[in-house]
Parts: C-alpha cells; sequence; structure tokens
C-alpha cells in the first residue's frame, strides 16, 4: 500500500491505519531500534511506542515519507531509551558510530548541562548538514544518528561501499574544520 | 564515551534531517539512468539532425574551382570577393542544362557568375533580357548590358574564342556591377575596353539619358581626367547624338576614327570632347577631357578606347 494511502487513513482515523504501516515498515522500524538497543524487549518497547505516537501525532501532522517519519520517531525513542538506562549494554553500531566521531569532536572544558552547549552545538551541525551535499548529508545522518553500518547505507543509497566510507570521510574532515571555525567543543 | 556527551550529540540534529535520510533515494541505477537520458536524448536528436542535415555530403559534392578548370570554365573571383563557392546549376529556362557558377559577396553585395560552353552569345543569367540592353565589343568579348527593375542588373560577355558565354548578375546596381565585372575580367586576364591600361582612378557609371542607356566611364590619365561614354543606339546615320553631356567649344573639326565619322569640339590647351558613331553596330561614342586638349590628344585616346573594343582579327 502506498505512503499516501496510508497516511490518508491516518487521516481518516481508520483503526486499521496502524496495522497497515506496520505492515509496509514495521520491520524497517525494528531494525532501527534494534541497532541503537540490542535488547529484543526494548526494540519491541520503542517499536510500539513509536507507532502510538504515530497515531497520536498524525493529525495535525502530515509526514511527506510515513517510512521516514516512523524511522525517525522509533530512532528518537531508542536514542532516549539507550541514553537512559541501557548505555552500559554491549556495544551497538550506534554507540560505535558516535566513537567513531568522537575523533573529530574536541575534548572540552565546557559545562554539558548548560541548556546553551546543546542550542550552539545543534546550531553549528545543523548549519553543517544544511551546507553539505544531500547524497553526502543522507549517508552522514544514516552512519552517525540511526547507527547504519557502511554496507547498509551502501545497499539503501545503492553506491559502493568505498564510496560511502570516503563521503563519510570527507563530511568528517568537513565537520572538524566547521567546529574548529566555530570553537564548539563538547 | 561520556553518556551526556552523547544524549548532546544525539540531540543536536534537527528532526528534517532524520526523516531525510530514511527517505527513499533513488538508486544507483536510477541516478545513473536520470543522469545519462537527457544526454542520450539529446545524443539522439543531434545523430537525427545530423542525419538529416547530411552536411558531409555537401563536403563530398562540394564543386572546386579546379572542377570548373576540368570542365573549361576559367573563373577568377575579382579583387575583393568573399565568401566565394562553386557549384553547377541548371539552367532556368531548360533545367536539362548545366552551367557552372561561381557565387560571391563584393562590398556586402551578393554576385553570381556564371559559364556555359555554347556556339553563339545566349542569355545564362536566369533573368530576362528586356529592351533597356546595351552590347558592345570589348577586344574578343561580346559585352551584354542589362539593366533590370529593382536595381538588378546583368552583364554578359561571350568568348568567341573558346565559345563560352559568361555572366555576371546582381542586384547591387549597375556601376557596382560594372566595376565588379571589370574587376573580375581583369582577373581572366581581360582588359575591358573601357579605359587605357594605364589610366587611374578608374570609375564607372550606367544611367538613361535622352532614351538612351549611356555607360560611363571616367579615368584619369597622363594627369588629365577623361570622361568617356557609349550607348547603343537605333539610328543608322550620322551625324550622331552627342551623348558626352558638354556643350560646343570654340575649334570645331570633323575626322574619322577608324570607319566612324567623328566630330571634335575644343578649346586648344583646354577642355574638349569628340563624338563618334558606329554604325555597324550602332553605337554612339563620346570622350571629353578636361585640359590640354587637342585634335591629337583627343584623336589618340579616342583610339586607343575604339581600338580596344574592336576584334583581334
Amino acid at each position: 500500500m502506498s505512503d499516501e494511502k496510508i497516511i490518508e487513513m491516518f487521516l481518516r482515523r481508520e483503526a486499521t491505519a496502524v496495522a497497515c504501516a506496520q505492515k509496509e515498515y514495521g520491520k524497517a522500524c525494528m531494525e532501527t531500534a534494534r541497532k541503537i538497543l540490542k535488547d529484543e524487549q526494548a526494540a519491541q518497547a520503542c517499536f510500539n511506542e513509536a507507532f502510538l505516537r504515530a497515531w497520536q501525532n498524525i493529525p495535525p501532522e502530515r509526514p511527506v515519507s510515513l517510512k521516514a517519519y516512523l524511522l525517525r520517531l522509533t530512532r528518537n525513542l531508542a536514542v532516549e531509551k539507550y541514553a537512559a538506562g541501557h548505555f552500559e549494554a554491549p556495544a551497538t553500531e550506534l554507540g560505535e558510530a558516535f566513537k567513531e566521531l568522537e575523533d573529530c569532536l574536541l575534548p572540552p572544558e565546557t559545562d554539558l548541562e548548560s541548556d546553551l552547549v546543546l542550542e550552539e552545538l545543534s546550531e553549528v551541525l545543523n548549519g553543517f548538514l544544511k551546507l553539505e551535499p544531500a547524497q553526502d548529508r543522507v549517508c552522514f545522518v544514516r552512519r552517525y544518528w540511526y547507527g547504519e553500518s557502511v554496507k547498509e547505507i551502501a545497499a539503501a543509497c545503492g553506491l559502493r561501499e568505498e564510496r560511502v566510507k570516503s563521503l563519510l570521510s570527507h563530511s568528517k574532515r568537513r565537520l572538524r574544520a566547521v567546529l574548529l571555525r566555530e570553537e564548539t567543543y563538547i | 564515551m561520556n553518556r551526556t556527551r552523547f544524549t548532546l550529540y544525539m540531540r543536536a540534529v534537527d528532526d528534517s534531517f532524520l526523516e531525510e535520510a530514511q527517505r527513499s533515494l533513488p538508486n544507483r541505477k536510477q541516478r545513473v539512468l536520470r543522469w545519462l537520458l537527457p544526454k542520450v536524448v539529446c545524443l539522439c536528436l543531434l545523430l537525427i539532425g545530423l542525419f538529416i542535415w547530411q552536411p558531409w555530403k555537401d563536403m563530398e559534392n562540394a564543386v572546386t574551382k579546379e572542377d570548373m578548370t576540368a570542365q573549361g570554365y576559367f573563373f577568377e573571383a575579382p579583387d575583393g570577393a568573399d565568401n566565394v563557392a562553386y557549384s553547377f546549376a541548371a539552367l532556368e529556362n531548360d533545367v536539362s542544362v548545366q552551367v557552372a557558377q561561381m557565387e560571391f559577396t563584393r562590398s556586402n553585395a551578393a554576385y553570381t557568375c556564371r559559364a556555359l560552353h555554347r556556339e553563339k552569345p545566349c542569355n545564362i543569367t536566369g533573368l530576362n533580357a528586356d529592351e533597356d540592353t546595351f552590347k558592345w565589343n570589348s577586344r574578343d568579348y561580346q559585352m551584354q548590358l542589362c539593366v533590370l527593375e529593382n536595381n538588378l542588373a546583368w552583364i554578359s560577355w561571350y568568348s568567341a574564342g573558346d565559345h563560352v558565354q559568361y555572366s555576371l548578375s546582381a542586384q547591387d546596381g549597375k556601376a557596382a556591377l560594372l566595376d565588379t565585372a571589370v574587376s573580375l575580367l581583369r582577373e581572366m586576364d581581360h582588359n575591358m575596353a573601357l579605359a587605357p591600361e594605364a589610366a587611374v582612378n578608374v570609375k564607372f557609371d550606367v544611367f538613361t539619358e535622352n532614351g538612351l542607356t549611356v555607360t560611363e566611364t571616367g579615368f584619369i590619365s597622363d594627369f588629365v581626367q577623361y570622361t568617356y561614354r557609349t550607348a547603343a543606339t537605333d539610328a543608322t546615320s550620322s551625324p550622331a547624338a552627342d551623348i558626352s553631356g558638354m556643350g560646343d567649344y570654340a575649334v570645331k573639326a570633323e575626322t574619322q576614327i577608324q570607319h566612324c565619322d567623328a566630330y571634335l569640339s575644343y578649346e586648344e590647351g583646354g577642355a574638349g570632347k569628340i563624338i563618334w558613331f558606329d554604325a555597324v553596330l550602332g553605337q554612339l561614342h563620346s570622350l571629353y577631357m578636361d585640359d590640354d586638349a587637342s585634335e591629337e590628344a583627343l584623336l589618340q585616346m579616342a583610339q586607343v578606347l575604339f581600338t580596344g573594343a574592336q576584334k583581334n582579327d
């Protein structure tokens, strides 16, 4: 069933909308949750929570892509869960990805609890992503905010793995330059 | 790994980027197709255009000056000619006949010069030959000048020696056409008998006066300005009409230039004129000099011009 039809079902508040969405995108959402949490029960909880939130938020929200919307919800919920209680759990793809990116985030002597730090980091990161070419940006976000492997990104984007590695490496270098220029440390 | 840093970092990116990353991107094959398709379409259109146009065929079929020479047509573009192109074209009034053609531009005007092997003179211009036609001889060439409407004119010459009829046409004014014809003939080693070979500042004009088409050549020879006029007439007897446009002078005399009766009128050492009538061809001639006039000087220059116009028998 197409995205558009399922979204219409959400908008009309049809009870079968969630089931249809799960049928289409359930597997991908579950995979996303698993990648971050590595705990089947926690991943299932995230999965259920994501679809509940989608039901609650559509309408008034009307996503451009239902798949992207559901994956984003699942991912955000999984990240929250990961940071809250499962941080010391076995290493996940996302944890590995973050470690990889830590290289270009300089060690700070900053008050990490300050709201200003989040604000400043958000501004710099989003500013940087905005200026990245679409393909580079998609690969970068999939790797460092979804914790997808290079192989998965290559398959999803129709690129060779070497090309994905090269794109990620160049984006990292540019991010480091931006962070240095903006004097943003975390 | 620091939990606070990790949380900060994970929360720092806008949801719009997170969603964008999961929207389906066109796969590589699609992207290659999307990139390639317009180029393939352009290439196909280009190939179709080339197939229709077939410029290589033009190049293969391009007629050269050498091709003309091989057919016995000796074309030489005049001084200042540009965009010279050779071709063979069907004659307008008889498409079975192919004329050799040299097209060129000169002083922003387009000219067409044609040639055709013929036993006698004929009109190969593809244009009308109306009554406003002036014929004369220039050594071996039988010349003809025809002035049509809309500034259209043609000049033709028949070479009795090699039996080739030539023509030059243009919508460029009679004087310019005559000038181009003289230049063209000079390139073909023929000095049209409208001015002596050593003359300088040669200028041509063609105009109608008293119902006659008058060809005028102005030139300077030995620092004296001359004006030589010729016109065809139906008149058959002397004294001929005076086409010099000048009045009479104190000294008057009658003489002969070859077989023609000639009339002189001049101021000794000043201006003067001589007029003569070729009853055989029905041609009026006049020669005016603005200085140093004498019977001898006028006769000498008239003989040079008239002799040049005669056949080399």
